[in-house]
């Protein structure tokens, strides 16, 4: 009996015609719901092997014209595209060949599913890189330019309104982020008030990537702590484990029209992402690693956002590092944020 | 005397609360499990401790780690991101290092100044308050108003150049001299990369906005502004849609 079902589900899954026609000269004899009349069906012997051979086949091209290496990118279907994608592995255990393959298809199955070319890269970290920021509080002045620059660098959902940045204001002479003001609605700066912006700060121990029951989130070795957006479950343990609200979860697949949409992307960075994973700031990866610098620094008209490379004695992020007084966030974690805020 | 032992023991390690109701206390058999307990917790946290609960492998421990080396960069540079700018090249004379900032003469709508003007400033001051201003549309809003005139910057013998308070001519591209006799503080954030904003990239060469290229000098303040978007609550409250 067993053996039957297995052998009826299978004929089911590849090849429905045979099962169809079988099912219907069947249906007539049997009544019953639809278990009965679908899985508890009995089966000769040879309807069995002529519907598990046609299914075997279909299958077996199938998996032939998906998986073939000769026949071209271009006579690949978005399906069996997606099929491959579907069993491809952790990003952290491809090898540059599987990178740049997972990358080439998945900018062949945008252009099949949306008409336009986009360009994703598989870039890894640049040698005797660490990437630092640092955020002046006292030049910040809540102008929020920073939030719109990121939304449309990394194509985030136009609709869910979420945002990798928060700007905080603080009333002068305390630090609580439970008196500060996430929703200011007046003219900037309000006086005696400072902003303050927080987002993901690339811990050197992050305690999300502990955490995740898949390792789908790693620190890559220029520090960046990124995510496999195709490995992520959604459990959102990260987002529970971050101490600083660097996390946001996505609900939505992002709707980005098509001349808003941020062509340069990255396999870890603002490609994009599918509906229930968790993504963050990732220091606009796909600009850092080209030596640009993140949409946020780019856009802020204040200069209060500096960003640039920890193990470069003449760069900028060392000489605020070294020449003023800096904080990070919840110091006595252990977190390490690569993320220093001063004052003028 | 090994009851009066246990008694104490366990005074010593509950609240007095159980006795409140008039129980002399909790009987010793049943005092004694929880105290086991206690000890075998006690000993666990000494084995904890003994891991260090922060290691050093932060971001200082990689710096301290690549010393004074500095790093060559392989094939990456900001250069491609500035390739349209103008460049003019500035010394950091604290640590003698270089960078760039934008070519400022370029920019300029009415450069040179003798397109329209021939003598020297000195010479175009009128006291004649009906008199037509060439710049009129200029309104000097720096400091309170009564301390600078357009002679504190601009040169008062030749129209092309600034000026230092001691006279010396300062050209149009090396603007942030002027700005640096008031503003030293500000000056030296700069040089060092605190004060102002990186165009291009992290990446070198450096390439800094310069003074000018944020502060209107005759208006230096940023003005306050309605933020460029709202907060996503804030959305809602206003469009609950």
């Amino acid at each position: 009996m067993f053996f039957n079902r297995k052998k009826k589900q299978n004929k089911k899954k590849i090849s429905p015609a045979p099962l169809a026609g079988s099912a219907k000269s069947n249906s007539c004899q049997q009544p019953g719901d639809g278990f009965d009349q679908v899985i508890n069906k009995p089966l000769n012997r040879r309807s069995a092997v002529k519907g598990l051979t046609a299914g075997l086949l279909t299958g077996a091209g199938l998996l032939n014209s998906a998986c073939s290496l000769t026949s071209g990118e271009a006579g690949k279907g978005l399906a069996s595209l997606k099929w491959e994608e579907y069993f491809k592995g952790n990003y952290q255990l491809m090898t540059p060949e599987e990178k740049e393959a997972t990358v080439k298809r998945l900018e062949k199955m945008y252009e099949l599913a949306n008409g336009g070319k986009i360009k994703i890269s598989a870039k890894g970290a640049v040698k005797d890189v660490l990437y630092g920021y640092a955020f002046n509080i006292s030049k910040c002045r809540g102008y929020m330019d920073c939030i719109n620059a990121c939304i449309e660098e990394n194509n985030q959902d136009r609709n869910s309104q979420m945002q990798y940045i928060r700007i905080h204001e603080f009333k002068k002479g305390q630090m609580n982020f439970e008196l500060a003001d996430d929703n200011f609605y007046h003219q900037v700066p309000a006086a005696g008030h400072f902003y303050l912006g927080t987002q993901c700060f690339h811990c050197e121990n992050p305690p999300c990537v502990n955490v995740c029951p898949v390792k789908a989130t790693w620190k890559e070795k220029d520090g960046i702590v990124v995510i496999d957006y195709d490995w992520c479950i959604g459990c959102r343990y990260c987002q529970a484990a971050c101490p600083y609200d660097g996390r946001r979860f996505n609900w939505s697949a992002p709707h980005v029209p098509e001349n808003e949409l941020t062509k340069d992307q990255h396999y870890l960075g603002n490609r994009l992402r599918k509906k229930g994973v968790m993504e963050k700031c990732t220091f606009c990866i796909q600009r850092s690693r080209n030596g640009a610098n993140p949409a946020c620094v780019e856009a802020c008209p204040t200069g209060a956002r500096i960003f640039g490379n920890l193990l470069d004695p003449n760069s900028t992020i060392r000489w605020v590092l070294e020449n003023k007084k800096v904080f990070r966030l919840k110091e006595d974690l252990g977190t390490e944020p690569k993320f220093w805020y001063f004052m003028d | 005397m090994d009851k009066i032992k246990n008694s104490l023991h366990h005074r010593a390690f509950t609240f007095s609360g159980s006795r409140k109701r008039g129980y002399p206390a909790l009987p010793i058999r049943i005092a004694r499990g929880p105290n086991h307990f206690c000890g075998w917790f006690f000993l666990l946290f000494l084995a904890s401790c003994s891991t260090p609960l922060h290691k050093d492998d932060g971001p200082m421990a990689k710096i301290r780690q690549q010393g004074a080396n500095t790093v060559e960069y392989e094939r990456i540079s900001s250069d491609p991101f500035t390739l349209t700018l103008e460049k003019v090249a500035v010394t950091n004379a604290e640590n003698d290092t270089l960078f760039f900032i934008p070519d400022r003469t370029g920019q300029l709508v009415a450069f040179p100044c003798n397109k329209c003007h021939t003598k020297a400033l000195s010479r175009m001051v009128t006291r004649d308050p009906l008199a037509k201003k060439a710049h009129w549309d200029i309104r000097l809003n720096h400091v309170t108003g009564e301390e600078l005139a357009c002679t504190t910057c601009h040169s008062r013998d030749n129209v092309e150049y600034l000026t230092l308070i001691n006279n010396k001519q300062i050209d149009y591209n090396k603007s942030q001299q002027v700005c640096a006799q008031c503003h030293a503080t500000q000056n030296k954030d700069w040089l060092g990369g605190a004060h102002g904003k990186t165009l291009g990239g992290w990446a070198p060469p450096r390439v800094s906005a310069t003074c000018v290229n944020c502060h209107n000098p005759h208006t230096p303040a940023l003005e306050a502004r309605w933020p460029a978007r709202l907060n996503t609550v804030k959305i809602q409250e206003l469009d609950p849609k």
